[in-house]
Formats: C-alpha cells, sequence, structure tokens
C-alpha cells in the first residue's frame, strides 16, 4: 500500500489499532509521509471550504409558505381522490347488486316441492315402445358396472340417435334426482307399476 | 430559551403549527444541502426539500425518539435523494433528448455572490462524479460531520462498509482536486 492509501485509509478509520499506530509513529518519525499527509489534510479542507456558501435568504425565508401551499393542494388532492374512488366503489357496488339480482330474478331454481312434480310431463313424450328401449338401455348401461369399455362403444354404434336421445332424457331425469327423490312413495310406486307394467325391466 | 427537538414535536402533536415552523426552520438549510450536494441542482433539491418537509409534517406524530430527530430528518431526505436519483437516471435512460437538452442549470441562484455561485459549481461537479453511495457517506461525514454510527444509523449499511465507501471516496476527492 503506498503513503497515500494508507493516509486515507488512516483518516477514514479503516485501520485497525496496531495499523494505526504504526502509522502514527512513522507520521512522527518520517518528514516525507507527514509531508504527503498534510497535504491531503489541506485538500480536505480546501473541499470543506468550498462547502461554506452564503445562502440566499430569499429562498429560505419563502420555503414554509410554499411548503404550506403544496401541504394544502395535496389534502384537496387526497380530498378529490377520495371521493372519486368512493363514487366509483359505490357505482361498482349498485351495478353488482343489480346484476345478481337480475340473475336472481331471472333464474329459477328446481321446485323441490315433490308435490309439484308431474310425473305425466316427464313420460309424455315417451312412447311405450322408446320406454322399453330406454328402460333396456338403462338396465344394460348401469345394471352392470363391470361393463367394458368396447361393449359400451358397441352399444352405441347399435342404437339411433333417437334412441339415445331418449336414453340421455331417461338418465338425466334420474340422476338429477327428479324422479328418485321429488316424488313422493305413492308416485314412486306408481312409476315402478308403470315400468313392471311395460317389462322394462 | 430554545426548546428541545422533544418538545417542539411534542407541541406540534398537540397541535401547534407554530412549533412545525419552528422544527422546518431549524432543519430546512440541512434538508435542502443534503439535497442539493446529493442531487447536483437547485431545482431537484427545492422540489425534494419539500417533499421531505411534508413527509415531516404527516409523520411526525410516529416519531418515537428512539434516535434524534436530525437522524430521522436526514434518514428520510437521504432516502428520498437516493430515489429521486434512481427515478432521473431511469427518465433519463428512457428520454430520446440527448444529456445536453436537459438543463442543468436552475432557474434560481441559491449562493449569494459569484464567488460562491463558482464555489457550488465547483463541489457540485466533484460530487456528481462519485458514485451516490460514496457520495452519500462523504457528505454526511465530511460536510454534515456525523459519526459512522450516526451515517449508519441513517443509511442502514455497516460501520465496515461505510469506512470502506469513505475511503474510496476520500481517494476519488483527491484525485479530483489534484486534476
Amino acid at each position: 500500500m503506498n503513503n497515500k492509501k494508507r493516509i486515507l485509509a488512516y483518516i477514514s478509520e479503516l485501520m485497525d489499532e496496531n495499523e494505526k499506530l504504526k502509522f502514527e509513529s512513522e507520521l512522527k518519525t518520517s518528514d516525507s509521509l507527514l509531508v504527503e499527509y498534510q497535504e491531503v489534510k489541506a485538500g480536505l479542507s480546501k473541499i470543506n471550504e468550498l462547502n461554506n456558501i452564503k445562502t440566499n435568504e430569499f429562498y429560505f425565508n419563502n420555503l414554509l409558505p410554499r411548503m404550506r401551499s403544496k401541504l394544502l393542494l395535496g389534502r384537496k388532492r387526497d380530498k378529490k381522490f377520495e371521493f372519486i374512488t368512493g363514487l366509483s366503489f359505490t357505482l361498482i357496488s349498485i351495478f353488482t347488486l343489480f346484476i345478481v339480482l337480475q340473475f336472481n330474478l331471472n333464474v329459477k331454481l328446481p321446485d323441490s316441492n315433490p308435490s309439484n312434480v308431474d310425473f305425466s310431463e316427464i313420460l309424455k313424450d315417451v312412447s311405450d315402445t322408446d320406454l322399453i328401449k330406454t328402460g333396456e338401455m338403462y338396465s344394460y348401461l348401469y345394471s352392470d358396472y363391470q361393463m367394458d369399455v368396447k361393449n359400451y362403444e358397441n352399444l352405441f354404434d347399435e342404437i339411433s340417435i333417437e334412441d339415445y336421445n331418449q336414453y340421455l332424457k331417461f338418465k338425466t331425469n334420474y340422476y338429477t334426482g327428479s324422479l328418485e327423490y321429488s316424488l313422493s312413495d305413492e308416485e314412486l310406486t306408481q312409476v315402478y307399476q308403470t315400468i313392471m307394467d311395460k317389462k322394462i325391466l | 430559551m430554545d426548546k428541545t427537538d422533544k418538545e417542539l414535536v411534542e407541541e406540534f402533536i398537540d397541535g401547534s403549527e407554530i412549533a412545525f415552523n419552528k422544527i422546518v426552520r431549524k432543519y430546512q438549510q440541512k434538508i435542502y444541502w443534503h439535497a442539493n450536494r446529493m442531487l447536483g441542482n437547485h431545482d431537484d433539491a427545492d422540489e425534494l426539500t419539500q417533499e421531505v418537509l411534508i413527509v415531516l409534517y404527516n409523520k411526525l406524530v410516529t416519531f418515537n425518539f428512539q434516535s434524534g430527530l436530525y437522524t430521522w430528518i436526514y434518514k428520510i431526505t437521504s432516502t428520498r435523494a437516493i430515489n429521486f436519483i434512481r427515478k432521473r437516471n431511469i427518465k433519463k435512460f428512457f428520454s430520446f433528448e440527448s444529456e445536453s437538452d436537459i438543463p442543468e442549470k436552475s432557474s434560481f441562484d441559491i449562493a449569494k455572490s459569484i464567488e460562491d455561485r463558482e464555489k457550488l459549481e465547483l463541489i457540485t461537479k466533484m460530487l456528481q462524479k462519485l458514485p451516490v453511495r460514496q457520495r452519500e457517506v462523504f457528505i454526511l461525514r465530511n460536510f454534515e460531520g456525523l459519526s459512522y454510527n450516526e451515517i449508519s444509523e441513517i443509511t442502514g449499511k455497516s460501520v465496515g462498509g461505510l469506512k470502506a465507501s469513505y475511503f474510496h471516496a476520500l481517494n476519488k476527492i483527491t484525485e479530483l482536486t489534484n486534476e
């Protein structure tokens, strides 16, 4: 490390205690190091001297009022922003509420009252033949869980589109519970009897 | 007798605007000059000073005197100055204007005399050649006369790191003065 770096390390307090003591004793014995040290110190004093600047008092006298007016302006802006945010939030809430209400008014949930289910409505478009076919299909598909995929595919190769639609109608009604869960015991007995009479299952 | 910082802050929290004015008058020069040395021109320093004073006004109620008020003020000023420099650099990077198109000269002369203006220009030129972190340490240590512990509190850097930064800053500054 050259002398300049050592001097700067000393001034920056980068030296440990031993290095510091060694440097200080060297400073007392070495004239060249002392001269260099004084030069660096003088350079830094010059820089510090540059920093002594007489300032324009007008600026500092005027700073506080300007800051106050900026603060006031900021508060007004904040209030405006709060108002706009509040308004936007209210409008969004009203719009959301409107959408939700609209949805609730338009969409009728399935009637859970079993007495309102008209069983004849469900089977009205189904002819005896269709009902038998559907019943067979249903029996074929769901009575045996082990049915393999190949058989399943073959079944749909063999049936017509009308048959398939009929099957879907029956299946949907069954799985949505409209047949099983929404009917009273009497109605279920009636369904069972109808199916048995038609020898579906 | 002058009131202490603690008394002034307590009075301000109790609603005294006069107490806040006193705090501003006490620290405004320190805030401005720190901003000016960090940013290198009056206009940016003025903007930053006002910003710091507004922050002070809004946040003074949260000040708990775990550190000195001046340390806290320097912390706000220093952090915001560095953020300001970052933003300015980003703006410059994305600007289509060349460096020379950006006005360096201020519309207002903070120095009282021509001699002072020259001194200010010289010191500004030197400081702007230092990297931001080195500049910050150099200003706080050399011009504000703060200890490494105080600077560490302000910047959040370790004392060892600050010493190294100050060493590099001194090295560059002495090279520049010899040019």
